[in-house]
């Protein structure tokens, strides 16, 4: 470990100011391939990655980009291709080797230990030995890096007491310490207030300047387009075009993501008034304790009737997991009732929740199911009338990768959030409580589950929905209640919504 | 220029792959094991012939193993099942005691003159209550507080055995035979005795093959199989889908407990006739987990895995009377059992050598090299 | 009579170890040595005829397989039964001895009888109650001659032998009953059966005949094996005052919890002169081989007879392990004196009137347990045992 050593000559744990020194890092990826159980995830793709630049990488879940992020750190080596760093070839074995090599990435999900500090975090990334002056040292590099790139964050703090937002400048700090040029951030928005992701994108600004190179994964078009340097765009696999930022236009990076079938969808699509019926799910002075024994939804009340889509906007953590986890029965009320009507529920979780991972997908349909006819008389499985069901799910949801037998954990994000609302919309239902259910799709997989939901109003059901993405919640939602530390703090109409507003409460700012 | 070995799973191993590697497996493991023999100054020749004579070759040998797979496939099913709903039961050793003390009990209770189906059908059903009982001891507290059954499960292993060692040891109870100076249970009645399918080999073997086929059935088919594979899977998905966790539990542990009841009835009734605390406690429970974990937890699986050991066993006998020590002959078991389930790996796994990556300069290699002996 | 499990064996295996490093290798040869002189010679089994024959011809035809329950180098029970194999090995030339070791009773155990008269035995030993796992084995194989311990239905080609443990327990009970001086003796047993009441009986009375203060406090560990229960069990002895730690189960415990105590142990079947020498005080040792020989010379002489064969020390069956050193030249003569008694006859330490620890008449005078009888005996704890049955 002690030993590792970059090939051009600069320590494992290099200095991270020496990139001043030095020419920019170039990191380039040539003609790679990876597939998986017989089916190319990463097809003949070619990149090239320069300091100074931030590199957006777009595409359609299921794409190929955390198949290829995944081979730049180490953690699945190619079948064909190279990955050639300032004109050598590297082998990466490990998500150490790319480390060693300055290749770091800061995932969707954090892995950080929540009872360390934020120092001991970065400590055990690097493998030092503890003691009070290493974590000294690390601390006070620590508190250097965090004020070159405006990532404030208090080295000593445990990181149970951080923001998601801080969190994740400590997982960016992590990787800067141990001496990443070539950073790669997968969906960093995903999780962050707009503010939160705004301060973001100054840090990684300042980072490209200073001469790192900056892979910025997202699905997000905006995003991409205010951020980024140059895009990549991956198709099925393959690499459908790169291009310098300011030469495209949305339509055209719409044109490489889907080919020309999706290009010109109208994704705002009419919303039409209704009006709303009996009440088909009500919540009344619920309160629910978390996970680390504080009260986690405190006294909410609520009603969703038919015919209404009621939006909960907030920044994730603010107990919206437990509120919809009591709901859909899957935790118990401390104090407080849940009345619903016939409940469909689309899970944040759905590896573990919403599916069972290891089981097919024929399964997985059948989980509501599997104890009535079609599927079942008299305790015993008809296997027939099971996959013929999941035949027709898989087609009119457009469920994409299944295959017999084949456990659902190796289908992509979008295709999973498919195969759930289709087990869950194909159920005698009156509401539907989704949560978070475009989180990682891509565009047109996300406007797909929208769509859903709305017909879901028209058809005169109810919906609660769940949603990180403030846009989306302004967009489906006939009402829409702010979320804040456990409690609703702010309730508007479709038609009175003060943006500002509702910024304000998300954040706690309002008070 | 390097090269390394890639592993890619097979989507579906061929007949050809499915047969002849375990076959590859055991000449491996019988070569190997000749130059031990060879070390230890033993003809090995001999010693294969001997063990092949005294295991498979004949109808005499092919009973041994079948008599002596019949109490292994059980417990091995008890642990499948309960293995596969991430019930970790590790107590069919002592559920399968008190499988033995209720059937035996059964049969000493029984009027001698009852017929022998109605007998052996009590003490089978006797033998599965009981086992399913003892098992419910950990499983009611794993169900419903959440109690980790792995330690109350081995703990009963010990309750059991020492209940059962008391009952014809420490104690003239019902179950003891007061006539002998040695302590021994009562001897059951023929009624009692498993009919014999040929020499040695009774009915209890095609019964524990049965109930193979009717728990792989039962777990493909129904709806209950169904609950206990989502379960096993994702415990959360199954909470969600409805599915009662906690009950499914307590069924599972209970059918677990049986099986490995009706391994301890079908021993007492099939083979030692009477409470014999010495041939039961030889660790057919804790054996149980082995043939399951390498059978996969396929309860047909166990079948095979569970007559391949006890051949293993059986064959292992033989060799000591021919003068080979008990120390090479526990090696030469574990290297047969060890070869041929580590080829399983090679049957679903396949295994290349790929270059590392295409001609390259010098440096691409020197490079490599380097993060090679750094990592 | 020793069961096996994994457990057991592990623990067994490493005080086998330890045993073998500290005795040497060569202690199989000294016993056999010092056994032919020691054993009493009688009419059935007789070293010189052992001897004898051993100088006479070649037996490269016979083969002899022994069974034995646990590792043949327990340095106890099975051990013992190894020496008397290997004294079958040294008294006829050429002939094969095999051990099969680790055979558990059951169906195992009649596998291991059978492979025993397919590998071509003539005769073949069992050491524990194997007898309900033979006699089947036996009944298709005439030709070959079965012999196992404690059995008791014999067939034309059945005997069974089964030693007097009584007859060293109450020479040992004497050393016991000189060496404390707190007069209370602990003793730990495993489960309440006539074998073990009697040996505990025998041990108490021994005791008693040179030190009518003495206490005998006895425990039921109910194990075979488990030695953090023994180690339990010796503790709590030593805390009700013993200062003499005698056993009937297997672990090592007692020696070094005697030791650390700074009292004494008494063995059984056991030799820990080396392990805990200070501490060491006195075991019986079972001598198989003068019997075992005598069997064999039988078969090969044809005049093989079944029979149920219940071997004292008059019989050569019982041995002793080398004193310890606390044990004093004067103990030794007293030892030495009743040991002649009993191989003459002259005494029977069953002799009435003898009393139960709950005051009755167990054996009114001029009763007694004839020897032939004493494995029906004693589902009775004789006065001077604290402690009671049962169940």
């Amino acid at each position: 470990m002690a030993v590792r050593q970059g090939v051009d000559g600069v320590g494992g744990e290099a200095d991270p100011v020496a990139l001043a020194g030095g020419p920019p890092v170039s990191l380039r990826v040539d003609r790679i391939s990876k597939s998986f159980y017989g089916v190319a995830a990463v097809d003949d793709v070619s990149v090239e990655l320069h300091g100074g630049e931030i590199h957006g990488l777009l595409g359609e879940n299921g794409a190929g980009k955390s198949t290829l992020c995944s081979m730049l750190v180490g953690l699945y080596r190619p079948d064909s291709g190279r990955i050639v760093l300032d004109g050598d070839e590297v082998h990466l074995r490990s998500p150490d080797d790319a480390a060693a090599l300055g290749i770091g990435m800061v995932y969707q999900h954090f892995r950080l230990v929540e009872s360390f500090t934020v120092a001991e975090n970065i400590m055990l990334g690097r493998g030092t030995a503890g003691g009070r002056r290493a974590r000294r040292a690390v601390e006070e590099q620590v508190d250097a890096l965090a004020s070159e790139y405006g990532l404030a964050v208090h080295p000593g703090a445990p990181v149970w007491q951080l923001s998601v937002g801080e969190r994740q400048r400590v997982e960016i700090l992590k990787q800067l310490s141990r001496g990443a040029r070539v950073l790669i951030l997968d969906e960093p928005t995903a999780v962050l207030a707009p503010h939160e992701a705004d301060r973001l994108f100054d840090a990684v600004r300042l980072m490209v300047d200073k001469g790192h190179a900056v892979v910025l994964v997202s699905h997000k078009m905006q995003e991409i387009l205010g951020h980024t340097d140059r895009v990549t765009v991956l198709r099925a696999g393959r690499h459908a075009g790169t291009g310098a930022t300011a030469s495209l236009t949305p339509a055209a990076l719409n044109t490489m993501m889907f080919g020309n079938d999706l290009a010109g969808t109208d994704t705002t699509e009419g919303h039409t008034a209704q009006v709303p019926g009996e009440p088909v799910l009500t919540v009344s002075g619920l309160t629910v304790t978390g996970d680390h024994g504080r009260p986690a939804v405190d006294d909410v009340s609520l009603t969703v009737r038919r015919r209404e889509i009621v939006g909960i906007a907030g920044v994730a953590g603010n107990g919206q997991r437990e509120l919809h986890e009591t709901i859909a029965g899957l935790r118990s009320p401390a104090t407080g009732t849940v009345t619903t009507a016939a409940l469909a529920y689309v899970p944040e979780d759905r590896l573990g929740t919403g599916l069972a991972p290891g089981l097919p997908i024929e399964h997985n349909l059948a989980l509501r199911s599997f104890r009535r006819e079609p599927h079942a008389r008299r305790g015993v499985l008809r296997h027939r009338a099971m996959r013929e069901t999941a035949t027709a799910l898989v087609d009119a949801f457009d469920v994409r990768g299944a295959r017999d037998g084949m456990p659902v954990s190796f289908m992509s994000g979008g295709n999973l959030q498919k195969a759930i609302l289709a087990r869950e919309l194909s159920e005698a239902h009156d509401v539907l409580v989704a949560a978070a259910p475009t989180r990682g799709l891509d565009i047109a997989a996300a406007e797909a589950v929208r769509r859903h939901l709305r017909s879901e109003r028209d058809e005169g059901r109810g919906v609660l929905l769940f949603s990180e993405d403030l846009g989306e919640v302004l967009e489906l939602s006939d009402r829409i209640l702010v979320m804040f530390q456990g409690r609703l703090v702010g309730e508007f109409d479709r038609g009175s919504v003060d943006l500002d507003q509702v910024g304000l409460l998300m954040t706690g700012a309002a008070e | 220029m390097t090269s390394r070995l890639v592993v890619t799973p097979r989507a579906k191993p061929s007949m050809t792959v499915r047969a002849g590697v375990p076959f590859v497996a055991l000449l491996v493991a019988l070569g190997l094991g000749a130059v031990i023999l060879g070390l230890t100054g033993a003809a090995p020749l001999t010693v294969y012939r001997t063990m092949f004579d005294a295991s498979l070759n004949g109808a005499r040998a092919i009973e041994r193993t079948l008599t002596y797979a019949t109490p292994l496939i059980l417990t091995g099913l008890a642990a499948a099942v309960a293995f596969r709903m991430k019930a970790y039961n590790i107590g069919a050793e002592g559920q399968l005691f008190l499988g033995a003390i209720a059937a035996s009990g059964l049969a000493l209770q029984l009027p001698a003159g009852t017929p022998a189906v109605l007998m052996v059908g009590a003490m089978l059903l006797g033998g599965a209550l009981a086992g399913a009982l003892w098992a419910g001891f950990a499983a009611v507290p794993r169900a419903f507080l959440g109690t980790d059954e792995i330690i109350t499960t081995l703990m009963l292993n010990f309750v059991a055995l020492a209940l059962m060692n008391y009952l014809i040891f420490g104690s003239f109870s019902f179950w003891r035979d007061p006539t002998r100076p040695v302590p021994q249970g009562n001897t059951i009645p023929d009624s009692a005795a498993m009919p014999v399918i040929s020499g040695r080999l009774h009915v209890g073997f095609a019964i524990a093959v049965a109930l193979a086929v009717l728990l792989w059935w039962v777990l493909r088919n129904t709806t209950f199989g169904f609950r206990v594979r989502t379960i096993g899977d994702s415990p959360r998905a199954a909470r969600y889908a409805g599915i009662g966790v906690p009950f499914a539990t307590l069924a599972v542990l209970a059918i677990s407990g049986a099986l490995a009841g009706v391994a301890g009835a079908i021993e007492v009734s099939g083979v030692t006739n009477r409470l014999d605390p010495k041939s039961l406690a030889i660790e057919l429970g804790y054996t149980g987990i082995v043939i399951a974990a390498v059978a996969r937890l396929n309860p047909l699986g166990v079948v095979p895995v569970a007559i391949f050991l006890a051949a293993i066993a059986t064959a292992g006998g033989s060799m000591q009377s021919i003068g080979v020590r008990v120390e090479v002959v526990v090696m030469m078991q574990g290297l047969i059992f060890l070869s041929v389930t580590a080829g399983e790996f090679f049957v679903t796994n396949r295994i290349g050598l790929r270059p590392a990556g295409p001609p390259e300069p010098a440096v691409t290699a020197a490079a490599a090299d380097a993060l090679e002996g750094a990592s | 009579m020793r069961f096996t499990s994994p457990t057991r064996l592990a623990a067994v295996l490493a005080g086998a170890a330890l045993l073998a490093v500290a005795c040497g290798s060569d202690d199989v040869a000294d016993v056999a040595d010092t056994a032919a002189p020691e054993s009493a010679v009688d009419e059935t089994a007789s070293a010189a005829t052992a001897e004898a024959t051993a100088a006479s011809g070649d037996f490269s035809d016979l083969k002899v397989v022994m069974i034995l329950d646990g590792s043949a180098e327990d340095g106890g029970w099975n051990t013992a039964h190894k020496k008397g194999g290997d004294m079958i090995a040294d008294s006829f030339p050429g002939a094969t001895v095999e051990f099969v070791e680790e055979i558990a009773p059951g169906q195992t155990a009649t596998n291991a009888f059978e492979d025993a008269v397919t590998s071509g035995a003539d005769m073949v030993i069992g050491t524990t109650f194997y007898q309900d796992d033979m006699l089947g084995v036996a009944a298709e194989n005439p030709e070959v001659i079965f012999l196992t311990w404690a059995g008791f239905t014999t067939a034309e080609n059945v005997g069974h032998f089964d030693g007097a443990t009584e007859d060293g327990r109450y020479l040992d009970g004497m050393i016991a009953g000189m060496l404390t001086e707190s007069n209370i003796i602990g003793y730990a047993a495993g489960f309440p059966y006539n074998e073990v009441n009697r040996a505990a009986n025998a041990f108490t009375l021994g005791a008693k005949s040179v030190n009518p203060d003495v206490e005998v406090q006895l425990v039921y560990v109910n194990t075979w094996f488990d030695p953090a229960v023994e180690q339990q069990a010796a503790e709590a002895l030593v805390n009700a005052g013993a200062d003499v730690l005698a056993h009937e189960v297997g672990a090592q415990v007692y020696a070094t919890v005697a030791a650390q105590a700074g009292g004494y142990v008494i063995g059984y079947t056991n030799d820990w002169s080396q392990i805990e020498p200070e501490a060491w005080a006195s075991s019986f040792l079972f001598n198989w081989g003068p019997y075992y020989v005598s069997q064999v010379q039988a078969m090969v002489d044809g005049t093989w007879e079944p029979a149920l064969t219940f071997g004292g020390l008059k019989d050569g069956f019982i041995d002793f392990a080398p004193y310890g050193p606390a044990v004093t030249p004067e103990m030794l003569e007293m030892v030495e004196t009743k040991r002649e008694e009993i191989r003459a006859g002259t005494f029977d330490m069953f002799a009435g009137p003898i009393s139960d620890n709950t005051g009755a008449v167990v054996i009114p005078e001029g009763d007694t347990v004839p020897f032939e009888s004493r494995t029906e005996c004693c589902q009775w704890l004789v006065d001077g045992i604290i402690g009671e049955i049962p169940g």
